[in-house]
């Protein structure tokens, strides 16, 4: 039955050439991976002990070098990680523009408290997502 | 606009009211001269990032709840 099914599928993406096989990688989601969900831990563990009393620049520094290992690692992996960069993508985009500020002058401390509340909900959503792969 | 915020972050649905709380301490913060104006811009920009952020994450979620349940179905076939 199985065997069939599967057989049915490779027809009709042969079929359809491409664009089935493009639409075919889109629904496979990535699976479990240890070193993904040991860095998504880490992001999430930078956020937490962000200090909004000290220097920005180094603390968010450190946000972004894990996101970058995270994005770099998945590209490396291939394109069945997508899924997960487009969740990581967001984040990054928050936090650049937070690393940005912080270079030429330090935001104030109720900016650093909200960014600090914003990306502690993003790394939450994101991790249980990558966490609760199969 | 502040009304209707006002109106949301009460309106009975837990997302929606989380995103209208904080969209009106980020006004009430800004108004007190707490955070710039270019501050306040780059956290509502932060708010569209979390709203796109949380939409892959269930996408994915949703997946692998699929792969899953086809995952036991094929042990008991």
């Amino acid at each position: 039955m199985i065997k069939s099914l599967l057989l049915a599928g490779i027809v009709a993406i042969s079929v359809s050439g491409c664009a089935a096989v493009n639409t075919v990688k889109g629904w496979v989601p990535s699976f479990w991976d240890d070193n993904q969900s040991a860095r998504i831990i880490d992001v999430r563990q930078s956020i937490a002990q962000l200090d909004c009393q000290q220097e920005h620049l180094l603390q968010i520094k450190r946000i972004q070098d894990n996101l970058q290992w995270f994005e770099l690692y998945s590209e490396s992996k291939g394109w069945r990680q997508n899924d997960v960069r487009r969740i990581v993508s967001p984040m990054q985009e928050t936090v650049a523009d937070f690393y940005k500020r912080s270079q030429s002058q330090q935001g104030s401390v109720t900016y650093c408290e909200i960014k600090k509340k914003i990306l502690t909900t993003q790394s939450e959503y994101a991790a249980q997502a990558i966490l609760g792969r199969f | 606009m502040t009304q209707e915020l006002q109106w949301l972050a009460a309106c009975g649905r837990p997302w929606a009211e989380q995103r209208a709380q904080t969209a009106l301490s980020l006004s009430d913060a800004r108004s007190r001269g707490d955070i710039s104006d270019s501050e306040y811009q780059e956290l509502l920009y932060d708010l569209v990032r979390t709203d796109r952020l949380e939409s892959e994450a269930d996408d994915l979620q949703t997946k692998t709840m699929l792969v899953n349940a086809i995952s036991v179905l094929s042990h008991l076939a």
